[in-house]
């Protein structure tokens, strides 16, 4: 999941895949205000089929709270 | 070294919602000045009306209307259209719910001074606007149509000494709001507020200056408004009105795309268009069609049909 998440990163903030990894964030990586913030949100709502509440948006602060929220707001595996 | 709202501001807000912090600081950067002028008088403002749990409500406030903000243009871009075209249905969803309009309330409030175009507005207001209504009287009485907090009339008033403003807006929850923060800022002498329709309220005419910011788009007949404004105002007055142009948001239902449309309102309610300013971020998105934006005008009210 985390390949896909920073796929889309990359995609949003226009930034080369090789430059992010976890820790990147609104302080790394130049283009990532709010306004693509939300882009990257909504990208990543259509890349995982999910909806994402706007607390959690409100928090994610790097690759990784983005990672956490995804994994949250997936369905549930079940067996 | 005295309490600095704006540095407590910033720095909460870059630590809770980082993301959001950047557009704030970078307008911050930008405007050393300006941004100062106006976001310290408004972040004291607010601490004084919510006390201790200021930073965390104006974050939230904030946080969450810009979230709303861009999901909304983003399916703006999508649909090319606003969402809603009934003003009772936004009514209902928005102005008439509690827990909606804590959040709203602060929102807007915050967008005044965060966003970089609306901080040139308040520059335009203040130069274009309160400049002439303290070159023409020096004391005088205003209507404020769709207040919200009240914001554009308490920075009249703080710098018009002599001059009283009536607020009004549809909103119980911002009503009360409001009042709390005219009263915590020393204002409530010269201010009354009034919980009812804009397109619809007289009381108290004529007025010396009037002042409807942001109230035009939620409107299905914009056009009523500036009518029901031009009547409340005595000959060759000044009037102060902003609207938003393609710009969606949960609320806003007449969309506005061309600043001539909205001049072109202001002329058919009787007005004559003295100044106008059209204001839009910096950046959008390349791909985006449309530009959302924000237009002041500062209108005299016409005596006959030309002038
Ligand atoms: C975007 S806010 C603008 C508030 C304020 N003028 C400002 O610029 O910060 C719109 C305000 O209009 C109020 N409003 C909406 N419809 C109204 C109506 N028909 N009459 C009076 N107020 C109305 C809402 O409750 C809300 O407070």
């Amino acid at each position: 999941m985390k390949t896909r998440v920073i796929a889309v990163v990359a995609k949003v903030m226009d930034v080369p895949l090789d430059q992010l990894d976890e820790t990147s964030s609104p302080d790394s990586v130049e283009n990532w205000d709010s306004v693509k913030h939300m882009a990257l949100i909504m990208a990543m709502e259509e890349e995982f089929g999910i909806q994402m509440t706007d607390s959690q948006i409100i928090k994610l602060w790097n690759v990784a709270s983005i990672c956490e929220a995804v994994g949250q707001s997936l369905p549930q595996m079940t067996d | 070294m005295s309490f600095n709202h704006t540095d407590a501001f910033l720095s909460h807000i870059k630590k809770e919602a980082p993301a959001f912090a950047k557009q704030i600081s970078d307008t911050a950067d930008r405007n050393p000045g300006l941004f100062g002028e106006l976001a310290e008088p408004m972040l004291a403002w607010a601490c004084k009306a919510i006390g201790p749990q200021w930073l965390e409500t104006l974050t939230r406030g904030y946080t969450t209307f810009v979230v709303g903000v861009n999901r909304s243009q983003a399916e703006y871009e999508r649909d090319r259209r606003y969402k809603h075209s009934s003003y009772a249905e936004v009514h209902s969803q928005t102005y008439a719910d509690p827990r909606f309009m804590n959040d709203y309330h602060w929102g807007v409030y915050v967008t005044t001074f965060a966003w970089e175009h609306h901080l040139h507005i308040y520059e335009f207001y203040r130069d274009q606007f309160l400049g002439r209504l303290r070159r023409s009287a020096s004391a005088g009485k205003i209507i404020d149509l769709g207040c919200g907090s009240g914001i554009w009339s308490m920075l009249a008033l703080a710098r018009l000494e002599s001059w009283k403003s009536t607020l009004v807006d549809i909103s119980p929850t911002t009503l009360a709001l409001t009042r709390r923060t005219v009263q915590c800022t020393g204002l409530a002498d010269r201010v009354d507020a009034h919980q009812a329709d804009a397109m619809s309220f007289r009381d108290g005419a004529p007025y010396d200056a009037g002042i409807s910011c942001f109230l035009l788009e939620h409107l299905e007949s914009p056009g009523q408004l500036l009518a029901s404004l031009a009547k409340s105002l005595g000959e060759r007055r000044f009037a102060f009105v902003t609207a938003a142009l393609t710009a969606a948001e949960i609320d806003h239902i007449f969309e506005f795309r061309r600043e001539s449309e909205v001049v072109a309102l202001a002329e058919q309610a009787g007005f004559r268009v003295v100044a106008m300013f059209s204001s839009a971020p910096r950046s959008v998105a390349p791909s985006a069609t449309f530009l959302p934006r924000s237009i002041a005008l500062v209108l005299e009210k016409r005596v006959g049909e030309f002038w």
